[in-house]
């Protein structure tokens, strides 16, 4: 039905021999101006076409679902990196009067600071305040990476010292940060929460999400709207945007991010599974520059688990039985509730999803007695 | 061989937090490429995790390089000929830089 015959047809043999050999054409493919970037596969566009491009991709990724209501509460989340530095940029000029079809939302700003988590970084918080409270003057808000923890369950002591591996660490910052904010979101009485996540960043999350046994969440993960939260949706509306894209849109419009530092930074590429991941998404997309949205487009083809019961350390749906998700170990139940739960004291019990399950395997749950 | 280097999306953090340099490189017989700036860069400027920048001859993947603002795609990649006074950005766009 759809097949073609490769070796017969002429226009295929053209288009063969055109990517395989010869410098790509220097003009822009929509209007004939000397091009800058290369996007998709081989498509040169000039500096006004691409920003076009790029930003049509974003608009209509978010008007396409018709995601936000009239007058909604919606929290930003800005890392200070470039992704999101972008996002917030393009969200600035879509809420402004001067906008063409202007976003009909209410915007807040919350930022982690997690400079509390490496020692040699020194927090942007006042940069941060500067650029959002004075500049774009949204509401801001700013909470600590451990924030609401005691003196003595220190979060950098916690992850540096009990945890066995960077792919742990990462992960649970990860689970940590974003229980934060939609805690802030809750807070504000915010029902979305918008992610810079581009789909560079998310084909290699997918990649890596399923090799720590996470596959049940993969089609919530990169989908546009991620409703494991009732209360906050998450929307992603840079799910289409290449992370090179974002790079160009950010030079193009001399915008700066604050932060390029986490707690990975300079752990080389076989550090963690995401560190290793990336560097496989990467390394083949120099190669074919289509593996990207292959990896993209196949895991968005999945179907999402909308069971009831959520894990208590990533909100997703859980995807093992009721009795095989109970954390039965006392000291690993009250880390979970440390961490991740509101009340602190509670002895509610704890259930947590297959890789949740096995992220807690390798973290200590208590300091070892001296 | 007069240049801007520019470092950023994290890669800065490879030179010493440095985002701007400007470079002078010795004239000899045969001209630059982004191939043998790349040689002199790792022998130069990359004091330490040079495989955090630099894979086989080229950048690691993930870093995006610019001349002038134009994509080195444009520019035939590493075999472009550097001119005097040419501005070249690496940009990391990996995650943590």
């Amino acid at each position: 039905m759809c097949q073609i015959n490769e070796e017969d047809d002429e226009a295929f043999q053209a288009l063969k021999s055109g990517t395989n050999k010869g410098p790509i054409s220097r003009k822009c493919v929509s209007c004939d101006q000397d091009a800058c970037v290369v996007v998709r596969t081989a498509d040169p566009m000039c500096r006004k076409c691409f920003e076009e491009f790029f930003i049509h991709k974003f608009r209509s990724t978010l008007s396409k679902s018709n995601v936000f209501g009239r007058g909604e509460n919606v929290l930003l989340a800005y890392s200070g990196g470039s992704s999101s530095s972008a996002l917030l940029h393009l969200i600035a000029e879509g809420l402004s009067v001067q906008a063409r079809r202007r976003l009909q939302f209410q915007a807040q700003v919350a930022f982690i600071d997690e400079s509390s988590l490496y020692s040699d970084v020194v927090s942007v918080r006042e940069k941060v305040t500067d650029l959002i409270t004075n500049r774009l003057q949204y509401p801001l808000h700013i909470v600590s990476i451990d924030d609401n923890l005691d003196k003595d369950d220190d979060f950098q002591q916690l992850l540096l010292e009990r945890t066995k591996t960077l792919t742990a660490r990462e992960e649970l910052v990860r689970r940590r940060r974003l229980k934060l904010l939609f805690d802030i979101a809750i807070r504000e009485k915010c029902t979305k929460l918008i992610t810079g996540d581009n789909c560079t960043k998310l084909a290699a999350q997918i990649l890596s999400d399923m090799a720590q046994g996470k596959g049940a969440h993969v089609a919530l993960e990169c989908n546009l709207t991620d409703s494991r939260n009732d209360l906050v949706t998450i929307v992603r509306p840079f799910r289409e945007i290449t992370s090179k894209e974002i790079a160009m849109y950010n030079r193009l419009n001399s915008i700066e991010s604050l932060q390029n530092a986490d707690i990975s930074t300079m752990s080389g590429p076989q550090s963690s599974i995401f560190q290793l991941t990336e560097t496989l998404v990467n390394d083949l997309q120099r190669q074919f520059p289509s593996t990207v949205s292959t990896i993209f487009r196949t895991s968005d083809k999945l179907e999402k688990n909308i069971r009831p019961e959520r894990c208590d350390l990533c909100c997703c749906p859980l995807d093992i039985n009721v009795d095989e998700s109970l954390i039965s170990d006392q000291n690993r139940q009250k880390l979970v509730h440390q961490l991740f739960t509101t009340s602190p004291n509670s002895n509610e019990p704890v259930h947590v999803c297959y890789a949740c399950r096995r992220l807690l395997r390798d973290v200590q749950p208590n300091v070892q007695s001296h | 061989m007069h240049l801007t280097l520019e470092f950023a999306g994290g890669a800065e953090l490879l030179f010493g937090k440095q985002k701007l340099q400007t470079i002078d490189l010795p004239d000899n017989n045969t001209s630059w490429t982004i191939r043998t700036l790349l040689i002199w860069i790792r022998e130069n400027l990359l004091r330490e995790r040079p495989e955090l920048f630099i894979q086989g001859d080229s950048v690691r993947p993930g870093i995006l390089v610019l001349v002038n603002d134009t994509d080195w795609e444009l520019l035939d990649g590493l075999n472009y000929q550097l001119k005097e006074n040419d501005n070249i950005l690496f940009v990391s766009t990996l995650h943590g830089g």
